[in-house]
């Protein structure tokens, strides 16, 4: 799938990748590839501009992990990105009925 | 090779220290990780991205977060100003000179700060604001602080020469609040400056229908019912004309109800009449003139 077909989904696609359980970058896209059958296969960096808009917005928070061999973020959902999260979902539920039944009628 | 990819990255930011040094420590990590998995250093820098396009996201990502930070600054530097000018009104009147520069310097802080407040209000909880508006955006919190600043100034040196300490004392506060906010534009505007942008189609009208759109759906579709001849989009001096006719009228009533005293008597009609329609093309012609001046760096006009 082309990088820009996520376009307007990355954010959402961060939070609920990251909602189980916190993790860094690399796992990040490690499990947004397993998820998506790998399907999702962007330009690995953009991850991270996008990791750093969602924790200036509040959906994320961030912090050196402690001990690790390397310098390492690890990004966590926090409570206003698991709301933001919860209304993505209902968001892509009802656009996705809604082109399902436009293109199931074509 | 990863040491001269960094360096690579680095040279292409042009961000703040911090940002930068936390951009390299996230960056070397994921490409180690990628190795580690079993990629070769090759592989793993080029899965990571080219350093210029990675770079210009984040300028982008920069860019937006800064212009709704200082558009934040910017429309609360506008609200102190609102509360500050009504406690001014209540006391003596200012030296023609100064009262002139406050009138119309209000006047240009207030269009300017309407503007400012409903492109914060558009794109405050979007997730980027479109790079083509970053100028825009930048440009009315810049003219609504300098505009807050001159007027604090008047009130300064009014209050300083008037004998009026609480008034010096307030436009003292109010002309620093007004620099802080004109420093810290300044700074971030200079963000946007890396982030290419085409040149923007939108106008000030198309804001406020995103506004309407969001936070007044049923509102907009009763006026978007309204003739086509009243769509004032993209046609910038009919705009203007109806605008200024509003202001002219507004502060002509203002005028005739507050300062003379109320509506006036039969015998007076005619004076007042007079009085109101020499106020109100004055203010019409003051704001069709700073619609000239400033009407295109604002982004009213294109």
């Amino acid at each position: 799938m082309r990088p820009e077909a996520l376009k307007g989904h990355l954010d959402s696609l961060l939070l609920a990748v990251l909602a189980k359980e916190p993790a860094h970058g690399y796992a990040v896209l490690e499990r947004l590839r397993e998820r998506s059958g790998g399907a999702f296969d962007l330009p690995e960096g953009t991850i991270y501009p996008a990791l750093h808009r969602l924790e200036e917005a509040g959906l994320l928070r961030s912090s050196w992990a402690p001990g690790a061999t390397r310098r390492r973020r690890i990004y966590e959902v926090t409570a206003k990105g698991r709301r933001a999260l919860s209304g993505a979902r209902g968001d892509w539920r009802t656009f996705s009925d809604a082109v399902n039944a436009v293109l199931a009628g074509a | 090779m990863i040491s001269a990819y960094l360096d690579r990255l680095s040279a292409e930011l042009r961000v703040p220290a911090r940002t930068r040094a936390r951009i390299l420590a996230e960056a070397r990590d994921h490409i180690e990780e990628s190795i580690a998995a079993g990629r070769s250093e090759a592989e793993a820098l080029a899965a990571f991205g080219e350093p210029g396009l990675l770079a210009a996201r984040f300028h982008e990502e920069l860019a937006s977060s800064s212009a709704r930070r200082a558009s934040a600054h910017t429309v609360l530097l506008v609200a102190v100003f609102g509360i500050a000018m009504t406690l001014a009104a209540f006391g003596p009147a200012n030296a023609f000179g100064l009262g002139i520069v406050v009138f119309i310097g209000a006047q240009l802080a207030a269009v300017a700060g309407a503007i400012a407040f409903v492109r914060w209000l558009r794109y405050r909880s979007t997730v980027a604001v479109p790079s083509d508006r970053l100028g825009d955006i930048y440009r009315a919190n810049a003219l609504t602080a300098g505009a807050i600043g001159v007027v604090a100034l008047a009130e300064l040196v009014n209050g300083l020469g008037a004998g009026r300490p609480a008034l010096a004392v307030g436009g003292g506060v109010l002309l620093a609040a007004a620099s802080a906010v004109g420093l810290r534009v300044r700074s971030a505007s200079a963000r946007a400056r890396v982030v290419p942008a085409a040149a923007p189609d939108e106008d000030v009208l198309d804001d406020v229908v995103a506004v309407g759109n969001r936070y007044a759906p049923q509102l907009m579709s009763a006026v978007q019912r309204t003739p086509a001849w009243l769509d004032l989009r993209h046609k910038p001096w009919r705009f203007c004309l109806v605008f200024a006719t509003m202001c002219g009228l507004a502060l002509a009533g203002w005028h005739a109800l507050v300062e003379a005293g109320g509506p006036p008597d039969v015998s007076n009609v005619a004076r007042a009449l007079l009085a109101g329609v020499v106020i109100a093309s004055i203010e019409a012609v003051a704001v069709i003139a700073c619609f000239a001046a400033f009407g295109r760096f604002l982004g009213i006009r294109r």
